[in-house]
């Protein structure tokens, strides 16, 4: 066994390149500029008009000109971005030959508001039918929508802009999804298949549709003013998500063709988990177990324990039911963790006799 | 299960299949349909476009709930039904143990839209209606909660956790054709290096869709007027949506003797690739590297295609199907449709059928392509070329 691999016998796998794009702006140092000066990206919708909707704000990434819009075509973009950044901060291949995989989250995609307008005013009559939408599709006047809105494309433009090795896999396992595109990164360099893989995730889906959508499902934060207050997941009076979009990317190596190239090692991916939740279509299971055992199966295949662990950052979706057990559940990951909650009158930090004590959040002193 | 394998890869078996597809229920239901050479073909409900229609089956006995029927729209239920045949056909089905830490990848594509909202928008856009905000107000008030959950590409993922019970990992790919074979390419590759034990494959495809038919009318792929099968097509090139839910059972030789199951074939390889096709030739070319990758041993067999009918797609495949002469062809797309991400699952399920029963099917049509099999297929190779991107294939092999 070499210094090269882990304890497990695998190939150790490294981050060597990572790129940014949110509402905040291009790149790591912008984000990190305006992240720690406390600046929020969430703000009055301008893209579309907002009549009618209950939510009017989001995290739109507003300082690229997409024009027709389409959602798909913004994840490109900043999918591009994110990459370019990871790509040339990783230092790796040449340019337009990125010696391994593309692994790309990305939202489903399907034709646009705006694409499926043009249909309509191309068929011109009103009372049509889809018949009459088909009839005008053919003959190669929208055979740039055919490109546009297949499942594969922005994953086919990224792998011939960048390069990249093999069939570029498109995934979505929702909100778990850049977290899918990682560890099918890690599982590749593991097996020995490739020494590097390009790991993009990206999101621009805050569109009329897209919106409501999330809005019937009643999922949305309807605190529009102020927008930047909308977003608080870990807060009592949180009521629902804040749609945004953004993009992020990750260069991943073993770590043996890293210091063989000398590359920059920003960090070390030492294991991954995942879990499927069956608990409820859009709801988790209120025992948390699902992702109590994520956590456990990452601890795991890293070969550590919750005791080594000085930092979780949490991704909460901010649904009302959903928060709430995240932060129950990032307590008992280990047996032997005491199951504790915060006082919300005394701050104190208590072990949780009873769910019902926990869930009020009052400790036995009050 | 997350430790590679360090003492070289683990075999790989089929252990279950689920069909559920245009020309009936279960294994025995399409073997007998394809041994008749009989094909579900509507040319009319969809007229001018070519399309093979659902099999209609009953759902509570794969979906007992009423309430998940109707949370999911029909390419959902038909996967979901045909996850639970080939759970069943494994002999896991409600195993709690084992389903609980079972992989599952899927392919899927998404959308099903709700023709009759989109449509009415349209038309009041038409007799004026252009106030800001009136796409928005229609879309709040017509659009039901519900659809969204089936529009969603991992809901399909999610309906068969939630019916079934798979609940050890869940990835959905899409991309078309080719995400059928990446999904099998990453499960097998999982297994092969002990970072899986056993997963759930597969997809499914509704093709009695309008909004799907303006997608690929956009490129002109459509199939229209008249039926005719994927290698006879010329001059009348396309592909007629196929309705099907494909999905296999695969796990580790170890995994699968432990709990005494019977496996219908080995899963020997899965590749795939991405040519750019800006030339002429590349498909044809990408294709020929793939088969070099598998390396089909000598003696011959015979090939699973998922050709679409598509051009120049099919033409290709044909030029690298003729250089392999000693390979016997059948094109799915001639029997069940092109039915997108499912299509390669599809060739799978066939593949480890055909093997298992000691026979392949009979010849699709008089094209000279397909002829006849004397002799059991002991290897057979599925093909998946996708019509705008995509080429990939596997190798299944008899177990002796």
């Amino acid at each position: 066994m070499t210094a090269a691999r882990d304890k497990f016998g695998r190939p150790i796998v490294v981050v060597t390149g990572m790129g940014v794009v949110t509402s905040l702006g291009a790149g790591k140092t912008d984000n990190w500029a305006k992240l720690t000066a406390g600046e929020s990206g969430i703000r009055t919708l301008t893209r579309f008009p907002t009549e009618g909707l209950r939510t009017t704000m989001a995290g739109t990434v507003d300082f690229l000109n997409v024009d027709p819009f389409t959602s798909t075509e913004l994840s490109e973009r900043l999918a591009s971005l994110a990459a370019e950044e990871a790509v040339t901060q990783a230092g790796i291949g040449t340019k337009g030959d990125f010696p391994g995989p593309l692994f790309l989250a990305v939202a489903p995609v399907e034709v646009e508001w705006p694409q499926r307008e043009e249909l309509g005013r191309t068929v011109g009559t009103s009372d049509m039918t889809y018949d009459d939408l088909l009839r005008i599709s053919g003959g190669g006047k929208f055979t740039r929508y055919h490109r546009r809105f297949q499942f594969g494309s922005v994953a086919d433009y990224l792998a011939e802009k960048f390069g990249t090795k093999g069939s570029p896999i498109s995934l979505s396992t929702a909100c778990a999804s850049g977290a899918t595109s990682i560890q099918l990164g890690v599982e590749t360099i593991r097996r020995g298949e490739t020494d590097a893989a390009l790991c993009v995730g990206t999101e621009g889906s805050v569109n009329p549709e897209g919106l409501v959508r999330f809005s019937l499902l009643s999922a949305l934060s309807t605190q529009n003013d102020p927008p930047q207050g909308a977003s608080k997941p870990f807060s009592k009076n949180r009521d629902g998500f804040v749609m945004a979009e953004g993009a992020g990317a990750l260069v991943l190596e073993s770590y043996e063709a890293a210091v063989a190239r000398g590359a920059p090692i920003l960090g070390v991916l030492a294991g991954c988990g995942e879990l499927t939740d069956s608990f409820h279509r859009t709801r988790s299971s209120p025992d948390g177990k699902p992702i109590i055992g994520c956590v456990r199966k990452a601890l795991a295949d890293a070969g550590m324990t919750v005791e080594q662990i000085d930092h979780i950052t949490p991704t909460a979706p901010r649904r009302r039911k959903t928060t709430r057990w995240n932060i129950w559940r990032s307590r008992p990951c280990s047996a032997n963790a005491p199951r504790r909650f915060r006082c919300r009158r005394t701050s104190r930090w208590s072990a949780t006799p009873s769910r019902r004590r926990a869930r009020s959040k009052r400790c036995s002193r009050c | 299960m997350t430790e590679t394998s360090v003492s070289g890869p683990a075999e790989v078996w089929i252990t279950g299949i689920g069909l559920a597809t245009s020309l009936g229920e279960g294994l025995d239901a399409n073997w007998d349909a394809l041994d008749q050479g009989r094909v579900n073909v509507d040319e009319k409900a969809f007229a001018p476009y070519v399309v093979h229609p659902w099999a209609p089956l009953n759902f509570d006995k794969q979906i007992p709930k009423k309430g998940d029927q109707r949370q999911m729209e029909a390419w959902q239920r038909i996967g979901t039904y045909a996850a639970g045949l080939a759970l069943d056909s494994a002999g896991v089905k409600g195993d709690k143990e084992i389903l609980g830490r079972m992989d599952m990848v899927i392919a899927a594509g998404g959308g099903e839209r709700d023709l009759s909202v989109d449509t009415s928008i349209l038309n009041a856009q038409a007799m004026g209606n252009s106030a800001p905000g009136f796409l928005n107000e229609r879309l709040m008030s017509d659009l039901r909660p519900t659809l969204f959950l089936a529009q969603l590409s991992n809901l399909l993922a999610g309906n068969i956790a939630i019916v079934h019970g798979v609940c050890g990992t869940s990835r959905t790919f899409m991309g078309e054709e080719v995400a059928g074979v990446d999904a099998t390419r990453i499960a097998l590759a999982r297994i092969a290096a002990g970072q899986s034990d056993i997963a759930l494959i597969g997809g499914s495809h509704n093709g009695e869709r309008k909004d799907l038919l303006v997608l690929y009318e956009f490129g002109d792929y459509n199939l229209t007027n008249k039926y005719a099968p994927v290698w006879e097509r010329e001059g009348h090139s396309g592909f007629a949506l196929g309705s099907v839910g494909a999905f296999l059972v695969i796990e580790s030789k170890a995994h699968a003797t432990a709990r005494g199951a019977k496996p219908f074939a080995r899963l020997t390889s899965a590749v795939a690739d991405h040519s750019q096709r800006k030339q002429p030739g590349e498909v044809t070319a990408t294709l020929e590297k793939l088969w070099s990758q598998i390396s089909p041993p000598e003696g011959g067999g015979a090939i699973i295609t998922g050709a679409t009918g598509a051009e120049p797609a099919t033409s290709e495949e044909r030029a690298f199907l003729a250089k392999h002469p000693d390979f016997v062809v059948r094109a799915t797309g001639t029997r069940f449709g092109h039915t997108m991400e499912t299509q390669f699952a599809l060739g799978l399920g066939l593949a480890a059928l055909s093997v298992s029963r000691g026979s392949l099917f009979p010849p699709g049509d008089s094209s000279g392509v397909e002829i006849e099999m004397s002799k059991p297929p002991t290897q057979i190779v599925v093909v998946g070329t996708g019509h705008w991107r995509g080429e990939g294939m596997a190798l299944v092999e008899a177990i002796k």
